[in-house]
């Protein structure tokens, strides 16, 4: 089974990094048109 | 003549992904996280990231975006005299790109010896995939003194695989973020479905634990900051005059920052979960072997070739499916950041002399090929390993650091900060100076010099004869005058359009 701090880590570092991609992809998103560009 | 272009923003978004994410995300990344701290290890790294991997990654693809030109052209409109700074890493990385072609033609060989398994079939392979792939695979000599000979299946791939850059390159940006698309997504696809094998294999467990539990006690040794800085250092294709190159592509107008910083957690976020592909697989061969885990972790070429292989032949279904994914999977990781770095060198002479895409690429792609029988022949993992310590390490962080230099102190670290948010959605603060100017050059310098220098000054390197050893600078010395000769070639200037 997968100890305490295993888990932890799995957690934090998807919220981290998945966080951080989620949020760079929503304020490229928000600017609309630059998509085009 | 107008600047070419790419399609949109998502075509090179997944371009700069393609690129950054390569072998090392799967091969190197989990085995330093296991061997530097386990999750601990993640602060370091994130660190290193917004420190130095941003700052960097701004400082080329906000000079090329601006510039409108590759690393020699963008250098030499700072001031003529600086052309040489971009001149020289893109002969280092186009040396790093004769031997990583031809570990993508490995990987095309394995992908074809799926199918039959020849580094041996169940447990037995845990004794044989070794031997097969140093004697019988590359047939490989005592050392570098002795060539041996030319391993005629590894030529023939090498040969597709540079078929294959040209053919995705030579036509321009446009196509190429066409098909960085597929050379991203198809990865992705076969890293989930290899990840979802592992994590249903018997030991997996074991092995996830050995990869994620902390150990904070490691956080106060130097060691760990220098794998982590390292790591970054190495990731997202810096040092190498590929962003200058991609930068260049980019709208006048088009956003710069985010997607720097998309690309760069794009990439973190892919070395993370591959390391749950890799290290479910170690835990399985641990359980399935009975060994413990100092005998099954291996980074680099060990894992893809020998570790790997031995894991794919003991799988209880489907072994030579799991044979294809996984080394299909390395080969296209591979592609784009190879016909990237090619991509550098391409927009580089073609902004030099003008000549045509389709002629740059041409003479780009034949010369890889042609120095990359250095690495079919018996002594070419030798040479590889030389080679790889003289431009992968050395000549990226260094070119880095000057390149740094030039663009803080000389060119204006404020200059670019203030074109950078001109355009971007992301404004860059004032901290951004200081780090261009100061922490990332000194981060790098640290690497250099206690990451290799010191190993290196103390005995030759990887244990090889002095001579041979002494390549190292005699490369980095060769290209470096390489790249003033280029500089004092004359060249065509092409016109910028917006």
């Amino acid at each position: 089974m997968l100890n305490a701090g295993a888990i932890a880590t799995a957690i934090l570092g998807w919220l981290v990094l998945g966080g951080g991609l989620g949020y760079f992809l929503w304020i490229a998103h928000k600017s609309g048109g630059k998509w085009e560009e | 003549m107008a600047r070419d272009r790419w399609a949109g923003r998502y075509y090179f978004i997944m371009a700069a992904i393609g690129s950054a994410i390569g072998l090392g995300n799967v091969w190197r990344f989990p085995y330093i996280t296991y061997r530097y701290g386990g999750g601990a290890f993640l602060i370091p790294w994130l660190i290193g990231l917004v420190v130095l991997g941003l700052p960097w990654f701004l400082v080329e693809l906000g000079t090329g975006h601006w510039m409108q030109r590759g690393a020699p052209g963008a250098f030499e409109k700072i001031g003529k005299k600086w052309e040489w700074v971009g001149w020289w890493p893109v002969f280092i990385s186009f040396l790093l790109n004769t031997y990583y072609v031809c570990i993508m033609a490995w990987a095309l060989c394995y992908l074809i010896g799926s199918f039959t398994l020849p580094w041996g079939t169940g447990v037995a392979a845990a004794g044989t995939a070794g031997p097969y792939f140093m004697n019988e695979f590359l047939n490989i000599t005592p050392g570098p003194g002795v060539l041996g000979t030319i391993q005629w299946p590894i030529l023939a791939m090498l040969a597709v695989s540079w078929i294959a850059i040209f053919l995705i390159i030579f036509k321009g940006a446009k196509i190429v973020g066409k098909v960085a698309v597929w050379t991203v997504t198809i990865p992705w696809a076969c890293l989930v479905i290899l990840a979802i094998r592992g994590l249903t294999l018997p030991g997996a467990v074991e092995g996830l634990n050995f990869y994620l539990t902390p150990n904070f006690t490691l956080m106060k040794d130097p060691e760990v900051w220098l794998a982590a800085f390292s790591q970054i250092a190495f990731t997202l294709s810096l040092g190498m005059g590929i962003m200058y190159a991609y930068g260049s592509y980019i709208a006048k107008k088009a956003d710069v920052t985010n997607n720097a910083f998309i690309t760069s957690f794009a990439n973190c976020a892919t070395s993370f979960f591959a390391g749950f592909a890799v290290f479910s697989v170690v835990g399985f061969i641990m359980q399935t072997l009975a060994c413990p885990i100092e005998e099954v972790t291996a980074s680099g070429i060990g894992l893809a070739f020998i570790t790997w292989p031995v894991a794919i032949s003991m799988m209880p279904t489907a072994p030579k499916v799991i044979g294809v994914l996984f080394f299909g999977c390395l080969w296209f990781l591979g592609i784009d950041s190879a016909f990237s770095i090619a991509e550098a060198a391409v927009t580089a002479i073609k902004d030099k002399w003008g000549l045509s895409k389709a002629k740059a690429t041409g003479i780009i792609c034949g010369i890889g090929f042609l120095m990359g029988i250095l690495y079919t022949t018996g002594a070419g993992l030798h040479w590889l390993d030389i080679i790889d310590r003289a431009v992968c390490f050395y000549g990226l962080l260094i070119t880095g650091i000057i390149a740094c230099i030039v663009v803080g102190w000389v060119f204006g670290a404020d200059k670019l900060r203030v074109h950078l948010n001109e355009s971007s959605d992301i404004k860059v603060g004032k901290w951004f100076n200081w780090l261009v100017k100061i922490i990332v050059p000194g981060g790098l310098l640290f690497v250099v010099i206690y990451g290799g220098f010191m190993q290196d000054l103390a005995a030759p390197y990887g244990g090889y004869p002095l001579w041979a050893a002494s390549m190292i600078w005699v490369i980095l010395v060769v290209t470096l005058v390489l790249s003033f000769v280029f500089q004092y070639f004359k060249g065509k200037k092409e016109e910028v359009k917006k």
